[in-house]
């Protein structure tokens, strides 16, 4: 992949590219991993009264501990099942392969989860799940099946129609089917589907917090009542906790596959739709 | 192959179609008083409420306007850099930085905007030390400020990793390269080439892309609420906490909230196939050139 062409800005330009990516990126690393550090922020210091590491004691124990744990529990279960569900479902919706069929399938996706949430709330409150792990769970799954079915469903193609067919014609069900079409076709997406599955649920705040009624902690939940408390570096360590999985997991792709596209923030899901983003 | 599909469709139903359903139906009823606690029978005193309280029309001014914002500025910024770090050092080091960039959630950098932009932030604590005198007031208001910056500001944070890696994956996959090279060995120079020839071509991809970005960014929430300010507020935030956070009698109007929000996500979905059509079309059309 070395350029042939004359490259825009030169040497200077370059550096000053990537110190200003790198400034632009790792920042905010070095300002949370700074404010964990330490504790009594008198205004004008820069630097903390105490360098202690109270903060990420505090991280790893008592409730803190115990919604990393919840949480990173609660993650899992929602990769697992969102990912297998979302197979199943993109195996229907590659059959009909309809259009109005993948703006349904977006529709969760685009929706604000603390809007969903408020209007699931009473849903959950009828079939008296609210302010469970299991209407957290449900809601989260919405989001998390929506997102596989649509990645998914990205990457069936007719030769694998042509393949099913075949294993069909020689005597296969569906399980042969599974094993030796299904499966071979989404192999290199598990992965994915289940990382950043995984992620939407840990780093969920608005479903967990209106579903959850404060009943359901996870961390994300104590990091918003951590800054609500003006717990500044118990927040920062917790920021760090919570950005850690996230860390791995997009280098782990990374390592895998250098075009993986993956993010946490905001625009949440989009990253791991890149092919179909592509495709379209 | 039956019980295969039969589920899928169950789970499809169940999963998306009902919550979907559930969503726009209940809160469409509910802000015309044919459902929930406070039902009164059909009416429109809560619509007119909502539309007469001077706070629905702001809130959806200004979630558009810093949706739009941001969303122009992580573009631009991600075409930025893929432009200039078209140098296959440069590029994987820029991709590298970006994925630390990309996997920090919202959440943690919307403290650390407010960490460092409040009146007695890290950075006004930096001026503290070089002036003796300079005082927290003397600082800007940059966060849960008229303008929004904060808000903007943590959006095109975790916005720019993303546009920025897709943006590069798209101009390796796609093999833009080429075109420039092209150009320049038509006599465009270095930034002229990508800029007229890249920079188009990687616009026709990531149209999708951007619809996407302005739909979430209209959709934010997690850091409006840490950076936003009380009035007016973005509206994830005001159907939130309208929703009976403060008075149960203003739930219906976090419907009213809800279903408008809904309508103009609808009139977004209804733009996607036109956005959909122009990037495929675009996309084909700009690879017309065919082998270069």
């Amino acid at each position: 992949m070395r350029s042939g062409s004359r490259s825009a800005g030169g040497v200077i330009g370059r550096c000053v590219l990537l110190l200003s990516v790198g400034v632009l990126c790792v920042l905010p690393y070095v300002v949370l991993v700074w404010l964990s550090c330490g504790s009594g922020w008198e205004w004008p210091r820069l630097v903390p009264l105490r360098l202690d590491g109270v903060a990420w004691q505090r991280a790893f124990s008592g409730s803190n501990g115990r919604a990393a744990w919840q949480g990173a529990g609660l993650s899992l279960a929602v990769a697992v099942c969102s990912t297998v569900w979302g197979l199943l479902i993109s195996r229907c919706w590659s059959e009909s392969g309809s259009g109005r069929f993948r703006v349904l399938l977006y529709l969760p996706l685009l929706t604000s989860p603390a809007i969903a949430a408020g209007c699931l709330f009473d849903l959950m409150a009828r079939i008296q799940l609210a302010g469970s792990w299991l209407g957290v769970f449900l809601v989260q799954s919405v989001y998390g099946t929506s997102f596989a079915a649509v990645l998914f469903a990205g990457v069936r193609e007719p030769s694998s129609w042509r393949r099913e067919q075949l294993v069909r014609t020689l005597g296969g069900g569906d399980v042969a089917v599974w094993r030796h079409v299904v499966l071979p076709d989404v192999r290199g997406l598990l992965p994915l589907c289940l990382f950043q599955t995984a992620l939407l649920s840990w780093l969920d705040y608005g479903l967990t917090t209106v579903v959850g009624g404060g009943r359901v902690q996870t961390l994300t939940m104590r990091l918003f009542s951590q800054i609500r408390e003006g717990g500044v570096s118990q927040a920062a360590a917790s920021s760090l906790l919570l950005t850690v999985p996230a860390l791995v997991a997009l280098l782990l792709l990374r390592w895998r596959d250098e075009g993986a596209v993956m993010t946490t923030g905001g625009p949440g899901l989009t990253g791991g739709l890149r092919r179909e983003l592509e495709r379209m | 192959m039956r019980a295969e599909r039969i589920a899928g469709m169950a789970l499809l139903v169940l999963l998306v179609l009902l919550p979907a359903v559930w969503m726009v139906g209940y809160a469409g009823f509910y802000s015309v008083g044919l459902l929930g606690l406070l039902r009164t029978g059909l009416t429109a005193s809560w619509w007119w409420q909502a539309c007469s309280g001077g706070v629905l029309l702001p809130s959806l001014l200004l979630s558009m306007t810093t949706a739009v914002i941001t969303t122009a500025l992580c573009l631009v910024t991600g075409m930025l850099l893929c432009v200039a770090a078209d140098h296959w050092r440069v590029e994987r080091g820029v991709g590298v930085m970006l994925t630390l960039g990309a996997a920090l959630p919202v959440s943690a950098v919307a403290f650390v905007v407010l960490q460092l932009c409040s009146r007695g932030g890290l950075l006004a604590r930096g001026l503290a030390v070089w002036w003796p005198d300079f005082q927290p007031g003397d600082f800007p208001v940059l966060v849960n400020d008229v303008w929004s910056v904060g808000i903007v500001l943590a959006g095109w944070l975790t916005g720019v990793p993303l546009t920025g890696l897709f943006l590069l994956s798209v101009w390796r996959s796609a093999g833009l390269r080429r075109y420039v090279e092209l150009a320049e060995r038509l006599g465009a120079g270095a930034w002229r080439a990508r800029v007229c020839v890249g920079v188009p071509m990687l616009w026709r991809r990531s149209r999708l892309l951007a619809f996407l970005l302005l739909v979430w960014n209209f959709s934010a929430w997690e850091a409006p609420l840490l950076l936003g300010r009380q009035s007016p507020r973005l509206m994830s935030v005001l159907i939130q906490q309208s929703s009976g956070q403060y008075s149960l009698q203003d739930r219906p109007l976090s419907f009213v909230y809800a279903t408008v929000y809904f309508a103009v996500l609808a009139c977004l979905l209804l733009w996607l196939p036109r956005v959909h059509a122009g990037a495929s079309g675009g996309g084909k059309a700009a690879d017309g050139g065919g082998a270069v």
